[in-house]
């Protein structure tokens, strides 16, 4: 069970050479790590992330929400709809070649929820 | 609630709040929002198995933060290297601007004592100002309570909350 602090404290980039944090993120840095480690298999525990890296991958995570919100609510546009929907995403997800590795990921959500 | 080490994703509170700032006047259904956090956890372990392996044919044991921007040029995600490494400019600017202030200050010739004192001194006011701003905000509180009891029938609070969740 991560300690609440810790992954708080995390959420800032600390720059080294001076202790102020300055907050670059939305995302806390150690719980990406976390993700992160999860995806390295046998690598995960020989292998070191820099801190940097983790705020690289929370940045481009953000974009990440960014771009399939965005692709998404132009489908929910031209579907004269006001709710983003779950078959906006699937359509967002199947149409896109950048989207296309989600399509096993929007297999088991749709499975988990209906 | 237990999470086994897979089911790890970022908070939903992180998601939700970014995801208003995009796109603040569109709902989003929740089973949308599951999907888009879940499809985040996917994203991150692309590019940490990608800048994995590109570690892995450097030799190196560390994953530095060229590893990560190069496996996303890899997986076309080109554009999201250029932003990522404009905020990291951005970063380093920050950085060395507070470098050259912390400078500035030891020049200053002020020596610590005195920046103590100066410290403390700062602190007891602040500590005053936040008693008078509670007190004062304890006083409003009791003057909306009396107001509330003279004038029942109105209503306190505001609009509806378009949030799906």
């Amino acid at each position: 069970m991560p300690n609440p602090a810790e992954e708080h404290s995390e959420e800032f980039f600390e720059d080294s050479e001076d202790d102020a944090p300055v907050k670059l993120t939305q995302l806390p840095l150690a719980r990406i790590k976390r993700i992160m480690k999860t995806a390295l298999g046998e690598d995960s525990s020989v292998k070191l992330i820099n801190k940097e890296s983790m705020f690289v991958v929370a940045q481009a995570t953000e974009l990440f929400i960014a771009a399939i919100a965005q692709e998404t609510a132009k489908i929910t546009h031209t579907n004269k709809k006001k709710t983003m929907t779950m078959q906006h995403l699937i359509t967002t997800i199947k149409e896109s070649e950048n989207f296309a590795f989600l399509e096993g990921t929007m297999h088991s959500t749709n499975g988990r929820i209906r | 609630m237990a999470e086994s080490e897979e089911d790890l994703t970022i908070p939903r509170a992180a998601m939700n709040k970014m995801i208003k700032e995009i796109l603040p006047s569109i709902r989003v259904a929740n089973d949308s929002r599951e999907l888009i956090l879940n499809c985040c956890t996917e994203f991150i372990h692309l590019i940490s198995s990608e800048a994995n392996e590109i570690c892995n044919q450097q030799t190196k044991k560390t994953i530095s933060p060229e590893h990560v921007l190069q496996a996303l040029d890899k997986l076309g995600f080109g554009d999201f290297r250029q932003a990522a490494q404009e905020v990291m400019e951005d970063c380093k600017q920050v950085a060395a601007k507070r470098r050259r202030q912390s400078t500035r200050l030891e020049h200053l010739g002020i020596p610590e004592e005195e920046l103590l004192r100066q410290q403390q001194e700062l602190f007891a006011k602040a500590r005053e100002e936040q008693a008078q701003a509670e007190q004062h905000e304890w006083q409003m509180m009791q003057f909306a309570a009396q107001m509330a009891t003279q004038n029942p029938g109105q209503s306190a609070s505001g609009s509806a909350d378009d949030d799906e969740y």
